[in-house]
């Protein structure tokens, strides 16, 4: 494997996701390679470093007020579930009611005497769903990702950035999907 | 049974084994259950959101929408997964809330360029807590994705198919997401050499 390859990979590499066999080429290579090992030192050191900054900022530990104040939402919004299971039904109960007594009142069939045409009922139109579409990024390294770290190319050209456009630009291994 | 022997049955019971117990109508499992993961879902909304301040109330109300459906939850992923997942739903939502609402209010502004302004100038970091701040800041500067997807398989530990999952998109996705989080958090804190340590 040769640098290039090696450096594309080098995050999978540390984060123990590459296949087998391509981690163990990657990682021979590193082990032979001046540069390649140095990048990975600095990718090790930089990781590390952002990792104990993140865990300096974890919220403070677990709380007992936090668990009650979970506990006591929970109560309420039951309470509100309650209420909203008998009154929506007693209401919309109401709403029926009133809705036939005065329909059949004003049109001289009080309730349900007699019926005149017009009984059709209209369709009920199925509503349409639409697929949710990412929004296209643009990026790099399409061909290493797709053939040492198992990413399709639309998952590389969907999670680029503006930024890595450029780069994208002057890659021509793409034979394609 | 002692003080201890309850904490450490209580440290013990696993997640299926808490849910089987509050399926059955134990509701103390449940606070077993919010002890367990209430950090980790605050630190999760505290990454989403890029922001502390909302991230306390998202994540109760995380644990508030899982009492309510934990009983039909039927336990195709494993119970950490189901509950980030909530989150991080509760959090995308609240973002575009806010969203729309700043919009409305004429102060809209694009978040990737939101972050911008925050760069902190060589000069300005030189000392511990200082680094600290930097660091943290260009993760916050990361767009939203990455940021999520970096945090979950640093912090978290979570395989990428597992965020994927929390995620709702693809493994290749999310294993891009990852590469450029890392790439980008490597640019940024180049100035920093080599003589830094926390």
């Amino acid at each position: 494997m040769n640098c290039e390859r090696t450096q594309k990979l080098l995050s999978f590499l540390h984060d123990g996701s590459l296949a087998p066999e391509i981690a163990r080429e990657a990682g021979e290579h590193v082990e032979q390679c001046e540069r390649c090992r140095q990048e990975y030192a600095e990718l090790t050191r930089t990781l590390s470093l952002v990792r104990k900054s993140l865990e300096k900022r974890v919220p403070a530990a677990p709380t007992v007020a936090y668990r009650e104040m979970v506990m006591r939402k929970i109560h309420k919004r039951k309470q509100e579930r309650t209420v909203v299971s008998w009154a929506v039904p007693v209401a919309a109960a109401i709403f029926l009611v009133a809705s036939v007594t005065s329909y059949s009142f004003f049109h001289g069939d009080f309730l349900f005497g007699s019926r005149t045409a017009g009984n059709s009922v209209p369709a009920v139109r199925k509503t349409e769903t639409v697929e949710q579409v990412a929004p296209v990024d643009e990026g790099s390294i399409i061909t290493t990702m797709y053939q040492y770290a198992d990413v399709s190319v639309y998952d590389v050209l969907n999670n680029l950035d503006e930024d890595a456009w450029e780069t994208a630009a002057g890659l021509d291994e793409v034979d394609g999907e | 049974m002692s003080a201890e022997h309850i904490r450490s049955d209580r440290e013990t019971i696993s997640d299926s084994e808490l849910v089987r117990r509050f399926k059955e109508g134990n509701e103390g499992a449940f606070t077993l259950i919010v002890g367990r993961y209430q950090q980790r879902l605050m630190q999760v909304a505290r990454t989403v959101l890029g922001d502390g301040d909302d991230a306390m109330d998202i994540s109760q109300e995380a644990f508030v929408k899982a009492y309510f459906h934990l009983k039909t939850f039927r336990e195709d992923s494993s119970l950490y997964t189901w509950l980030y997942r909530i989150v991080y739903n509760l959090c995308i939502s609240h973002l575009r809330r806010k969203k729309i609402v700043s919009f409305l209010s004429f102060d809209y502004h694009d978040e990737t360029t939101a972050f911008d302004s925050k760069e902190p100038g060589p000069g300005d970091v030189c000392e511990h807590r200082e680094i600290m701040s930097a660091i943290n800041a260009a993760v916050d500067r990361l767009p939203l994705k990455q940021r999520t997807v970096f945090v979950f398989r640093q912090m978290e530990g979570l395989t990428h198919g597992e965020i994927a999952k929390i995620m709702g998109v693809t493994e290749g996705a999310v294993k891009a997401s990852y590469f450029h989080a890392v790439k980008k958090l490597q640019t940024m804190l180049k100035r920093y050499g080599d003589d830094y340590e926390l």
